[in-house]
């Protein structure tokens, strides 16, 4: 019975500080960042930099590959709601919003699994380890300090079509133009 | 298609610059949702053969090698170098063919060359390739042979300029650039 209080107390403890959190437990959010790895689908291996700027009223992600800019997305910081997305040669706007967005919200804990059944965040010390459905899970790793705050600097994305891993590579500036 | 944009460029370079060469950049990105554009370091080797090596020191560390082998490419992820099986290795080899032709003297005719003062603009004929750059700009220093920068455009409107920092003519161990087993075994210093 104590075991349960105290694992009880330990859950009520967590979700207390991830509440706490501005951001909800995920870490990324609110920040601008740059990121770069690999994505694996079909047996091929396509390496790509990942730019993500974050706004009062907007989060902006443009995915980079060796055809160029293969696709850049915004959403709300809200609610996660598209705000805009364009696709490419290499990229099709319809494959773009169906996982680049979903990849940028899972990220920014804004969603991403409209679909699912049941969805299972795993949190540590009030920071998202893992959040994930039947079908795609995506993981924060190697928390590290990168100017005031901890953030994750690897970041993983599996499902079943292809999987992503990625490493932060340095902050952006966020700063108007 | 930036790596093939890349190894032409390397071509074009060889074309004027003929024999084997390395040259060392910083790579400048700007893409249209970004405030700033991001810089970063890396170098371009070749040799009279046609093979070529394309490398990012910064701000994340690629490498890519062209030789008669074939198409190997290199990314380092998690801390720890993977090799990359791309799927376009078949069109990399097409622009190798490319680098040979030119290397010969034979100019690629898939490119539309206008040359203006110091410089030459490389336009894709192909309407598919045009759906990926609209145009390269190749600058040269006044008297040089030596590219001063490169301007890739993409369609989307977003570019990289590569702009020359250092380039040596035959530098000692440039064969151990283009050896994908030991593709460590070349640092650029």
């Amino acid at each position: 019975m104590k075991r349960k209080i105290a694992l009880a107390a330990a859950i009520l403890f967590a979700a207390a500080l991830s509440l706490a959190l501005p951001d909800g437990g995920y870490a990324l959010r609110g920040k601008s960042y740059m990121q770069r790895g690999v994505l694996s689908a079909g047996g091929a291996d396509m390496p790509i930099t990942v730019y993500v700027l974050s706004g009062d009223s907007s989060i902006s992600m443009a995915i980079e590959g060796e055809a160029g800019v293969l696709a850049k997305v915004a959403v709300s910081p809200l609610d996660g709601r598209e705000l805009s997305c364009s696709g490419s040669t290499a990229l099709p706007e319809k494959i773009v919003r169906k996982f680049a967005l979903r990849d940028l919200r899972a990220a920014m804990g804004l969603g991403g699994f409209e679909n699912a059944e049941a969805v299972f965040v795993e949190k540590y010390g009030g920071r998202t380890i893992s959040a994930s459905s039947d079908e795609y899970k995506i993981e924060f790793s190697e928390y590290k300090k990168i100017g005031e705050t901890e953030i994750p600097t690897r970041l993983k994305i599996s499902c079943e079509s292809y999987s992503l891993s990625l490493d932060f590579i340095s902050p952006l500036n966020a700063g108007k133009k | 298609m930036k790596t093939f944009i890349l190894l032409l460029a390397a071509a074009s370079v060889q074309a004027l610059y003929a024999d084997s060469f390395l040259i060392e950049m910083e790579k400048i990105k700007s893409v249209s949702i970004l405030t700033e554009p991001v810089r970063g370091k890396c170098a371009l080797a070749a040799d009279s053969e046609g093979r070529a090596r394309w490398q990012i020191f910064s701000p994340y560390e690629s490498i890519t090698i062209s030789n008669e082998r074939g198409l190997f490419q290199f990314e380092k992820n998690a801390g720890e170098w993977k090799t990359i099986k791309n799927p376009f290795a078949d069109k990399i080899k097409k622009v190798i063919g490319d680098i040979k032709n030119i290397v010969s003297g034979k100019f690629s005719n898939e490119y539309e060359v206008e040359r203006s003062g110091n410089s030459a603009t490389l336009l894709p004929k192909d309407p598919a390739a045009r759906k990926f750059i609209s145009k390269i700009t190749v600058k040269f220093a006044g008297g040089s042979d030596i590219p001063e920068s490169i301007e890739i455009e993409e369609a989307g409107g977003d570019k990289t300029v590569l702009k020359t920092l250092r380039a040596q003519k035959d530098p000692a161990g440039l064969s151990d650039a283009f050896d994908e087993k030991n593709f460590l075994k070349f640092p650029p210093k």
